[in-house]
């Protein structure tokens, strides 16, 4: 009985938890026994040299890739074999550490292929209803530009992605996640590439959205220390494994945390 | 003497079908990056819902006046073709109602089969990718071009000669006047179609499957949906152009043959071309290539081939002249694709975004959120 109500406890503090994620590629096993818990409604960082398999267990948690063993669980719901757009319908979106832009769609564009539960996206109505969906698109679009010109992108509504930077790409990537209004972000790496000014404002957008409306971040980043004032909980990985965990100053400064990076 | 009203028909009636199929393509290939190079099969069940379907219904239901019972009518119909249209058209003249009811019969059943078709398609399309997607779906409409071939209850007892379509608009007065009228009026409809799909949310979603499937996935979005939704609608059309083609017996040739309809040349290949040179996910410029093209291919170049293949003496080298004309249609075609290619690479138009709003009222919106 009082399992079962700590059970429960620990499925409302954490959003997304893991049992035991096992991944390999060949030979490599890139996630050995993962076991984390992402607190609701903060913002939690994983970092970990290069290769110690953060993309991997991103993959996996958004479903671009199926554990050998374990489980993801979101909300309480075991989703590890759930295809990746039903998660996004749960609220679990992810962003692309290499940048995945439609690139012959606009910026403008792009941002709206985020809005979810648009009526013009049934192929069958579309192209005659226009009037049941025009509504919507409005207010998308004014969603779109509002985020845009946040992410710093407003200028370029009207260019084609394939003429981004990729620092702007990476933005781009950051304004679809916002776009789709999940209440889970994943960022793979939001910060690399982006110029440092512009990172620390990302940041502060981001603490703002997870403190004014709860959304739970869970942030990957290989460089220690970089973003760590902004979050409230942090991982470390290496060689596949969870070596570390706790606040960040802990995380940061650990042993083992410190070893692996000059191990890479 | 070129009759040029018989030209223009032609030229017309040509321009419609070729723009209908080549739009249908684009959805599917130039909008949401299947390859599909089965195009002919679905424009295939556009001939077979004219020359056999609607037909067969044409005759059972005038079978008292053909003298036959209605179950004969059925059957003799398809296997002694030739002898039961010639009697049929005599009769349908006279029932402009029966003429109307079976050309809207084989537009929406037509579409119908074709939707149904694709959605079969669609599930190698949902497994397979690029070469192989493509190669399968030639295969298939190859296959099924053999297949129809040989089964008399689908292309009768001849196969070379394959069926002739009823004429269902003998009832006119001027029936090769008015299916140019007809076609062109189908590929306006098609026309604004595209255009209205294009500038939709569902067209840029499309489009946005095409660029990347995986962030398209990563966004919410159900790619196998779309792709199948893709294959259901493109092929709906492509079976339209099927039937745009088949109703019109005097501008496109008399033969619903396996050879005819199946034809991956005509009907996968050029559509592909023109969408090619038009440019992909461009349903303006898939338009205005497949008017230029077709124009100068049917008009001008079909009338003096012969005369132009002269001019390069290829008898010198032992090439038959009448031959080499007949080559100098796809040597043409050969050219203009690699000079657009070379030149123009994104097509004569290149795609355009999804203006699902008027581009005043996007900018009108932007102001407020100016930094
Ligand atoms: N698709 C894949 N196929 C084979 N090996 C992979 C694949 N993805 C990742 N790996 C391997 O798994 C390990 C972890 O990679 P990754 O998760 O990308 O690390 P990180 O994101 O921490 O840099 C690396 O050794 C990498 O080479
Ligand atoms: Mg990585």
């Amino acid at each position: 009985m009082g399992l079962q109500v700590a059970r429960e406890e620990e499925l409302q503090e954490h959003v997304i938890i893991t049992e035991n994620l096992v991944k390999r590629f060949g030979g490599i096993v890139a996630l050995d026994r993962v076991n984390i818990r992402i607190p609701k409604g903060k913002i939690t960082l994983l970092i970990g040299p290069n290769g110690s398999g953060k993309t991997t267990l991103v993959n996996v948690i958004s479903g671009f890739l199926l554990p050998e063993e374990g489980r993801v669980i979101f909300k309480g719901k075991d989703i590890t074999r759930l295809p990746p757009h039903e998660r996004v319908k749960l609220g679990l979106v992810r962003t692309f550490q290499i940048p995945k832009p439609f690139l012959n769609l606009t910026v403008l564009e792009n941002v709206l292929v985020a809005a979810e539960g648009h009526p013009g996206e049934n192929p069958y109505t579309a192209a005659v209803l226009r009037s049941k969906w025009i509504p919507f698109e409005e207010e998308a679009v004014e969603r779109a530009f509002d985020i845009l010109s946040w992410v710093g992108l407003y200028q370029k509504w009207e260019v084609p992605a394939s003429d981004l930077s990729g620092g702007q790409l990476k933005l781009l990537e950051i304004a679809r996640a916002i776009m789709k209004g999940a209440d889970t972000i994943i960022m793979d790496e939001p910060a690399a590439g982006v110029n440092p000014t512009l990172v620390h404002e990302l940041f502060d957008r981001i603490v703002r959205l997870s403190r004014e409306r709860g959304v739970t971040f869970f942030i990957i980043e290989h460089r220690i220390g970089l973003v760590a004032k902004y979050v409230d909980y942090a991982y470390a990985m290496n060689m596949g494994r969870v070596i570390a965990e706790g606040p960040p100053d802990y995380v940061l400064n650990h042993p083992d945390v410190l070893e692996s990076y000059l191990g890479g | 003497m070129v009759n040029l009203a018989v030209m223009a028909e032609q030229i017309i009636s040509f321009i419609a079908v070729y723009y209908i199929l080549s739009a249908s393509l684009n959805m599917k290939a130039g909008m949401t990056g299947i390859p599909d190079f089965g195009q002919a099969m679905f424009f295939a069940v556009g001939g077979i819902v004219v020359g056999n379907l609607a037909t067969r219904i044409a005759a059972v239901i005038a079978a008292p006046e053909l003298g036959v019972t209605r179950g004969e009518a059925w059957k003799l119909v398809i296997t002694q073709n030739t002898d039961f249209v010639a009697r049929l058209n005599e009769i349908l003249p006279h029932k402009p109602g029966l003429s109307i009811a079976m050309i809207l019969f084989s537009l929406v059943i037509a579409m119908i089969l074709g939707g149904l078709l694709g959605w079969l398609a669609s599930y190698p399309a949902l497994r397979l990718r690029g070469d192989y997607l493509a190669i399968m779906l030639l295969t298939a409409s190859e296959g099924l071009r053999v297949l129809a071939t040989y089964t008399v209850s689908i292309m009768g007892s001849t196969p070379t000669v394959g069926l002739t379509a009823p004429n269902f608009f003998g009832f006119t007065g001027n029936a090769p006047l008015w299916t140019s009228v007809f076609a062109l009026i189908m590929a306006l409809l098609t026309y604004v179609y595209m255009e209205s799909f294009h500038n939709s949310p569902g067209g840029r979603l499309f489009r946005a499957v095409r660029d990347d499937e995986e962030s398209a996935e990563a966004l919410g979005k159900d790619v196998a949906k779309v792709r199948r939704d893709a294959m259901i609608i493109g092929s709906a059309f492509a079976a339209l152009a099927g039937v745009v083609f088949s109703l019109n017996p005097w501008t496109t040739g008399s033969s619903i043959a396996a050879q005819s309809i199946f034809d991956r040349v005509f009907w996968t290949f050029w559509p592909w071309a023109l969408m090619i040179l038009g440019g992909m996910a461009s349903n303006r410029g898939v338009g205005l290539a497949t008017t230029i093209v077709v124009a100068l291919l049917i008009g001008p170049i079909r009338l003096y081939k012969q005369d132009i293949a002269r001019l390069f003496h290829v008898q010198a080298v032992g090439i038959d002249v009448g031959y080499f004309a007949n080559a100098l249609e796809y040597i043409l075609l050969g050219v203009l694709i690699l000079l657009v290619l070379l030149i123009r690479p994104r097509g004569i138009i290149p795609e355009p975004p999804s203006w699902t709003l008027k581009k005043d009222k996007i900018k009108e919106i932007a102001r407020k959120y100016q930094a």
